[in-house]
């Protein structure tokens, strides 16, 4: 290297050295799961700094119409259980109650 | 182990720039690397399914609000990345109450500034929530500055200004900044990894490398530092 800084290439640079970094990634172990956190709490706290859901609610049509008369079933239940019950009727294109009556069908005693 | 969410609800600031180049990369090592695209467009999944590229880096698209806890919780990878959508919304504030570490990208703008202090707010707020269940809960988070001057190149007095302006208000950043380069563009346009872009006259490759090297290494460095290996 010129003692005056007359260094012709500037611009040119060296491979990255890899080996250093590739051991240092052994320290990290795979991820397993984890416990949940309070969704309720965690969604208040991004609302107040505007942190909204953008995901449509997706709209249900009755396929059939029923024979049988039908009652009211209101639940409260806590949100991450809310969430997956909602995410398998998507998942598997059913009205919330068509998961209830499967699930009831499943019961044996 | 770490979940690394990589957020700002400002668009276009570099988040899956950064999180395709940071993840392709540390696959690249060895290391097992998942990306979860939460961004609607799915610029990852496209990345992944629509090109040719032979990196081992996994890549799950379509997450939704509700899907997210249980997709986190079936991985089983050394490092997951969340690359969130350019908007405030639920998804992007529970995948930060749900990570390790967030990354925060953002451009030498007023805009992209303000948008960038929200976010750094919703992981301190998402800290001080799950802190309530678990006092040692940390979410630490860094800035990366995006599409800044190459070594060498004159540096604008808007960023020399907001890289003050960083300092003074005690927000933690990169010491590494992610430079403007004609590779990292082509790494979209091919669908391939930078490594993979050997054979294509696309700029400085090498200079490109060494930036994400360093940039990877130092995110090493402070995860280490934040507890968040072995």
């Amino acid at each position: 290297m010129s003692k005056f800084g007359l260094d012709m290439n500037p611009g040119e640079v060296s491979e990255p050295r890899n080996s250093d970094l590739a051991s240092r990634l052994a320290n990290f172990p795979p991820s397993a799961p984890r416990a949940p956190i309070d969704i309720q709490a965690a969604d208040a706290a991004g609302e107040s700094l505007g942190f909204v859901s953008r995901e449509a609610t997706p709209k249900r049509r009755r396929r059939v119409v029923p024979t049988e008369p039908k009652r009211q079933l209101s639940i409260l239940m806590p949100v991450s259980k809310y969430d997956s019950f909602v995410a398998y009727a998507d998942r598997h294109r059913l009205t919330y109650e068509e998961v209830i009556s499967r699930l009831m069908d499943r019961v044996t005693d | 182990m770490p979940i690394i969410a990589v957020s700002n609800p400002k668009g276009g600031v570099g988040k899956s720039t950064v999180t395709l180049l940071m993840a392709t990369y540390l696959a690249e090592q060895g290391a097992s690397v998942c990306v979860l695209d939460a961004d609607p467009n799915q610029p990852i999944y496209d990345w992944k399914t629509q090109g040719e590229t032979k990196t081992t880096l996994d890549v799950v698209g379509g997450i939704k609000e509700s899907t997210l806890m249980d997709v986190l919780d079936g991985l089983s990878h050394q490092f997951i990345f969340i690359d969130l959508e350019g908007t405030a919304s639920v998804m992007v504030s529970r995948s930060i109450a749900m990570s390790d570490f967030v990354i925060v990208p953002l451009q030498a703008s007023a805009v992209d500034v303000r948008q960038a202090a929200k976010a750094i707010r919703a992981v301190r707020d998402e800290e001080k929530v799950a802190q309530r269940s678990n006092p040692n809960r940390r979410i630490p988070y860094r800035v990366v500055m995006t599409r800044t001057p190459a070594p060498g190149a004159p540096v604008s007095s808007v960023q020399r200004q907001l890289e003050k302006e960083l300092v003074a208000a005690g927000i933690d950043r990169f010491k590494t900044n992610l430079a403007e380069r004609l590779a990292y563009k082509a790494v979209f346009v091919e669908r391939l990894t930078l490594t993979e872009l050997k054979d294509m006259k696309v700029g400085n490759l090498v200079a490109a490398k060494q930036n994400i090297h360093t940039l990877v290494s130092e995110l090493i460095d402070t995860l280490q530092q934040t507890g968040q290996s072995a």
